[in-house]
Order: C-alpha cells, then structure tokens, then sequence
C-alpha cells in the first residue's frame, strides 16, 4: 500500500480511537439511579436448603408430605431437581416479564438473583453479576390478584413470598419444572426506578449525529460533481 | 512476474474489498436508527443516544476509507470472500458500540461478543440482567439476527458456483481471480424478501399467540417480533431469560419450531417451493441426510432423557426433548429448558445428541450453521462408494450419485471437499474446547465440547459454560469460533491467506 492509503487508515483508526476514549468516558460518567430497589430488610431470615443437606438426608429433612421444608433458591433446585421433586418450600423473588393468565391461575417468572433481592434491576454505576436466575411459579386464584406489576427495565417488579410445592416436570407446563403455589404474599411493592438522563451522552450523540449528516452531505456532493 | 502478479493484495483489492466494508458497516448504522427511534418514544433516552451515538460513530470512521477506497467493476471471489470475512467483525465491532453503553455489558468483549453473536445469527448471549434491558437494545440485538441471515443469503446466492452449493475449498482457490456473477441487486431482494415475508408472518402468528397466551398487547408484540426474527433466522437471542418457555404455550414452541426449520431450509429449496416444484424437494440429499439424523438423535436423544429419567410423559419428551432437539438441529439454539438443567440432570446420551445434531446442523445453502447435510451426506456416499468398489471386483466401476437441483455424479473432489470443512470443523471444536477448559477454573470436557460445538455451528445453545462470569479470553475465543463457523472458514482462510501473501518472505506485492 501506498502512503496515501496508509494516511487515509491512520485517519479512520485516529477517529475510532477518539470515539473508543468517548465511549469510556460516556460509560464511567453515566450518572446512576436514586432509587432505594434493595429489598434485604424484608426477606426471611433463614438459610436457604442446600442439595448436600437434600442428597445426604432426604428423610430427615421432610418429616411429611406438607411440611414447608425451607427456603429454596433457583440455583439449588436446578442443580438437584431431583431432590427437590415433590417438595414443599419457601421461595422468594422478583415477578419478571409477564403475568400469564390462565384458567385458575397464571403463570409468573420469579427472579431470586441478585438483581431481584440485592442490588436491584442494573443501571448505570452497578457491578454487572452475571445471567439471570429464576423459576417459573404457577399462581392460582386469587392469589392472582397480589401481583400488579412484573419487573421490566426501568422497573423492579414486586417481590412475592410463595409457599408451595417442587414439580421436577409439571404436565401442565409441557414437562417444565415448576413451582405450584398455595400461599402467597407481597414482600414489596413494584418501584419504578428514578433513571437522570445522561446529558453528555445526549450531547455527544447529538453532536456525532450533525458531524456524521455533514459528512454524509460532503460525499453526495463530492459525487455529484 | 507472472507468477508474483497473483499474490499479495494489489491496490485493486484494497479498494474492493474496503468499500464493500465500508457498505456494509454503514447499511448496519442505518438500521441502528429505528431501534433508536423507538426508544425515543419509549422515553429510552440512554438507549436511544446511544444507538444515535452508534450510528454516527460508524458514518465517521469510515468516512475517510469511503473517499479514498473505491471499488471498480465486479468482486472477484478473493476480494468477496476476504470483504464478508473482515465485514462481518468490523460490523460487529459497529453493531458494539450501542451495547457497550449500556451497563448490562460487564466487559467490552461481552458487548463484542454478544454482536458477533446476533451477526453469525448464534445467539449466546453475554448480557447481564436480561430480564430488565431496554427494549431499544433487546430490539437492537435482535434485529442482528435478521441482518446476519440477509448477509449470509447475499454471501450463499452471489459467491456461490451458478447456484449450486459450494462443497469445496479448492473452488475459491480455482475461481480466487474471477468475477463473481452480477447477480448482487437480484441475489440481495430475495434475501431480504425471504427474512421479511418469514418474519413479518411469524411476528403476527406469535403476536397472537402470545395474547392467546395472556401476555399484554405491548408485550405479546414484543414476543412477537422477537421471537419470530429470532427463529427464522436461526439466531436464539429472546426476550427473556425463560428463552422459548417464556409463553408457557405449546402452540408457540409448534411455531417456533416451524420457523426454526424454515431458516434452516434452503434457498435453493425455498425456490422451488415457491415455483411448486415439490418433486425435486424430497429428492434432495440434504433433506434425506437431515431427515435420517434428525429421526435417528430423536431416538438418541429421547434414550437418553429416559435413561437420566428426566421425563416420564409424552407432554415432557415433546415440548422439553423434541423442541430442543429441533433447535439445536437448525443451530437455533433456543430453549424450553433452563441451560443449568440440561448440564446437570440430562445425563450424558441426551446433550451428546445434542452436540451431534448441531454439528451436523441444517441445509447447506441455507441460514442454518454446521458442518450441513449436503456434506455429511457426500461424505457417508464416498465411503459406501470406497466400501463397494472394496467388495466388488478391481474390474467393476462403482458410481455413485445425488440429487441436488439436479442429478450429480459424486467425485473425489466432491468428498475431499466435504471431509476437509468437516475436519476444519472438528479442529475449530477441539481446539476452542481446550482453550475454553485452559482459561475457565470449572467446568468438565463435556461442557467444553458442547460450548465449542454450539459456538463453530452458530446454535448458541448453552450448558451455561460461557457466559458473563466467565473469563475474557473464553468469550472472545467463543466469538472468534461462531465467525469462523458462520463463514464455513473458507472465508476466514481466503482472507488470510490474501493478506499473509502480502507479507515480506510470504509472497510478492504488485
């Protein structure tokens, strides 16, 4: 390649290095929500059942078919669903998505991660934790009525208590794996979360946006001519 | 001279293959805008600046490159094989820049990778609180997957040989300085017809389904839309982190997986369905090949399931086994199961049916990744060919032959060919497995093996050994395996091998 054309890629990366530097800053100054999203003072104070305690001793653990066994999370019943088959436990998370109803009941997605009962839905200024973790809940009526609003962006979705029964493959869910519920209650409220604007992403975007539409501008009319 | 006049990328070249880039980079930044547009009306003002910022970002850096680079007359294969290699990570790097503005990309390579991901039409996904991300960027990330498949198409009905299905490496090297046929203008409104009828009929299907299903009419059109973009082109990114069970409706899983196998249907086949030449549809050798090792990894697979005693119902085998079964046959990748459950109590028959089905994946000519079953099939009729020529007497002559778009006789060429993408393909598989297990603290070769295949056969299907969590060299490696397997590395190899050549000591320079 000539010099010419080494100039004109020195030029391009010139340009992508500045804009790479923008998109640091823009990301490391994004301001972060006021919001109070932490729901830690309202959880039940127990540990959470282990697929050791389970595995090792199942009987002892589950004197009877309707005794609440304990706390469950998504992450120990997807890793021993068979431990957990059958068993009636205490679950906690966010609604998430949708409120599916259906005859008797709905089907609801119930978060347990870190962005449902710690940190709060991630915005700007949060430690990003990884995927999210849940387990789909079949809610029946009218216990349908506690839940107003599930979790989307913007939103933290109310965070319900259910007490209710381990299906390692639920018929009525295609053979999925699936919480029935018999009791439930509201631990806390949907909150919409305060997001300010970023302004000097805004200023940026606009003023990207003008030098783009000039350049886009100075090729047609070096074209036509 | 004359041998040195075809080595090295020549000035030529450089200007070929630059402005395709710079076409193609600037087409993504256009559709950055409507996603942006819906922000703005979302009231997704981070989202939608970002996307703006996005977009102009693209405009800028190649502005120089378009007034110096301009390209004269027809590509040759080289130059086009080289320009959908290097476009394909540029647009990636372009298709980042929105991503990585927003806080649910922990890492610059998660927002890298996660395009490349939506590009290759692979859908893992790196993103971080799915379940709360903006709907600009889930529209974003999705409309990925049906730019990704419109390339793809462009890359199969232009650089292709008249139409038939490339088997051979040794092709691009024997056609390296003709001109590809001039076809681009007709070649790119099919591709882009196919995606926008599939998707714009599934997006209302689905749409209903999901209000059917009880999901709000904002939502149901989001699923809608998300979903059906999502299926046909074989991608896998959803809305929700609960994947194809997000509905609970097994209706929508029957339509997904009708548009799942629609994308990894040819275009040669779609053709002809169009133009009612059904005959030819069942003589196809990639139908039959997929037909048999779709029927049989059913039975593996379902062995398996019961083996692990995952499901005891009919309901179970078919919405949970069958379904992922048809994902990650067409490379899909999406799922009814969450990916922990399929690690821990699937067994080891079940995923191994899994892996097999996505590295055979769907048609080839088609949106689908994998080895393909037009290649599998070559490769099983050579070694019948070589078992009977073996069995009979050295005086016979055994001839075998196949149906696609019309009668073939199978050539050596035809099965080397074939067996060396196979033998890339395993090589990319073994090789990122290594890499991921050296790099990440946990996780078993199982994991790994699964993980390299879903990345090289773009399915995207996870056992959640890649994700957020895990170290960067992994995700970039598992990035740079869905580029290479998108591009069935014939691409990848044409363009490194055009600029090795320009390199002092390796070849000359005109």
């Amino acid at each position: 390649m000539n010099a010419r054309r080494w100039r004109t890629l020195g030029a391009s990366a010139l340009i992508a290095l500045g804009i790479g530097v923008l998109v640091v800053w823009l990301r490391a100054t994004a301001p972060a929500p006021t919001t109070d999203t932490s729901v830690a003072d309202v959880l039940p104070p127990m540990d959470a059942l282990t697929c050791e305690e389970l595995e090792s001793d199942r009987e002892a653990v589950t004197p009877d078919e309707d005794t609440v066994v304990g706390l469950a999370t998504s992450g120990t019943v997807l890793a021993c669903p068979f431990a957990f088959d059958g068993l009636k436990v205490l679950y906690v998370g966010e609604v998430v998505g949708d409120i599916l109803q259906r005859d008797g009941g709905a089907w609801l997605l119930v978060n347990d991660d870190p962005y449902a009962l710690e940190q709060g839905p991630l915005t700007a200024g949060d430690t990003p934790r990884g995927t999210n973790s849940g387990l789909t809940v079949w809610l029946p009526d009218p216990l349908t009525e506690l839940v107003d609003e599930p979790g989307e962006h913007g939103v933290r979705g109310d965070v319900l208590q259910v007490t209710g029964t381990v299906n390692r493959t639920d018929p009525a869910d295609g053979g999925g794996l699936t919480i029935r519920a018999e009791e439930a209650t509201v631990l806390a409220e949907a909150v919409e979360l305060d997001e300010p604007v970023h302004w000097n992403q805004v200023i940026a975007a606009v003023v990207l946006g003008l030098l783009a539409l000039l350049t886009l501008w100075r090729e047609r009319e070096r074209r036509d001519t | 001279m004359a041998v040195l006049s075809h080595l090295g990328p020549t000035r030529q070249d450089v200007a070929a293959i630059g402005d395709t880039i710079v076409v193609g980079v600037r087409l993504l930044a256009a559709a950055m805008l409507l996603p942006a547009l819906v922000g703005l009306a979302l009231g997704e003002v981070a989202e939608a600046s970002a996307l703006a910022l996005g977009a102009s970002a693209a405009v800028l850096v190649t502005a120089p490159l378009r007034h110096r680079l301009r390209r004269r007359g027809r590509l040759t294969w080289t130059q086009a094989f080289t320009a959908s290699g290097l476009g394909w990570l540029a647009a990636a790097v372009a298709a980042a820049v929105p991503l990585w503005l927003s806080p649910h990309y922990a890492r610059p390579v998660h927002a890298l990778v996660e395009a490349i991901a939506g590009l290759t039409t692979t859908g893992a996904t790196l993103v971080s609180d799915l379940d709360h991300l903006p709907i600009a960027l889930q529209l974003w990330r999705h409309a990925l997957h049906p730019i990704g498949a419109v390339a793809i198409l462009l890359v199969i009905a232009t650089i292709r040989l008249r139409g038939e299905t490339m088997v051979a490496t040794s092709t691009v090297a024997e056609a390296g300085e003709h001109r590809i046929l001039p076809r681009h203008g007709r070649s790119l409104r099919d591709a882009v017809l196919l995606v926008g009828a599939w998707s714009a009929v599934g997006t209302v299907v689905l749409t209903v389904l999901a209000l059917v299903a009880g999901a709000t009419p904002g939502r149901a059109l989001l699923h809608g839309i998300t979903l059906s973009t999502s299926a046909f082109s074989t991608g896998g990114f959803t809305l929700t982190s609960a994947s194809a069970g997000a509905l609970h409706s097994a209706t929508v899983q029957l339509v997904l997986a009708v548009l799942m196998i629609a994308g990894a249907t040819s275009l040669v086949l779609h053709r002809a369905a169009v133009s009612r030449r059904f005959r030819e549809i069942h003589r196809e050798l990639d139908i039959r090949v997929l037909g048999l090792t779709g029927a049989g990894l059913l039975v593996v697979l379902l062995l398996g399931l019961e083996r692990a005693g995952v499901h005891t119902d009919l309901g179970g085998f078919v919405r949970q086994g069958l379904f992922t079964l048809v994902a990650a046959h067409t490379t899909t990748g999406m799922s009814a199961v969450p990916p922990a459950l399929v690690a821990r109590s699937w067994g080891d028959l079940a995923p191994a049916a899994l892996v097999a089905a996505m590295a055979v994946g769907g048609m080839s000519g088609s949106i689908a990744g994998g080895v393909g079953g037009l290649r599998v099939g070559l490769i099983t009729k050579g070694l019948v060919r070589d078992i009977r020529q073996l069995l009979l007497p050295e005086s016979a002559l055994v001839i075998e032959r196949y149906h696609q778009r019309r009668r073939h006789r199978l050539t050596d060429q035809h099965v080397r060919a074939s067996a060396t993408i196979l033998l890339l393909f395993m090589a990319a598989v073994f090789g990122g497995a290594v890499v991921e297990l050296a790099t990440t603290s946990s996780g078993t070769l199982t994991e790994a093996l699964f993980s390299s295949t879903s990345a090289v056969s773009t399915t995207g299907l996870s056992v959640g050994f890649v994700g957020p969590s895990t170290p960067d060299v992994a995700v970039l490696t598992s990035g740079l395996l869905m580029w290479f397997g998108r591009l069935e590395f014939l691409a990848v190899l044409a363009g490194l091998g055009l600029l090795a050549r320009g390199l002092p000591g390796v070849g000359g320079t005109r």
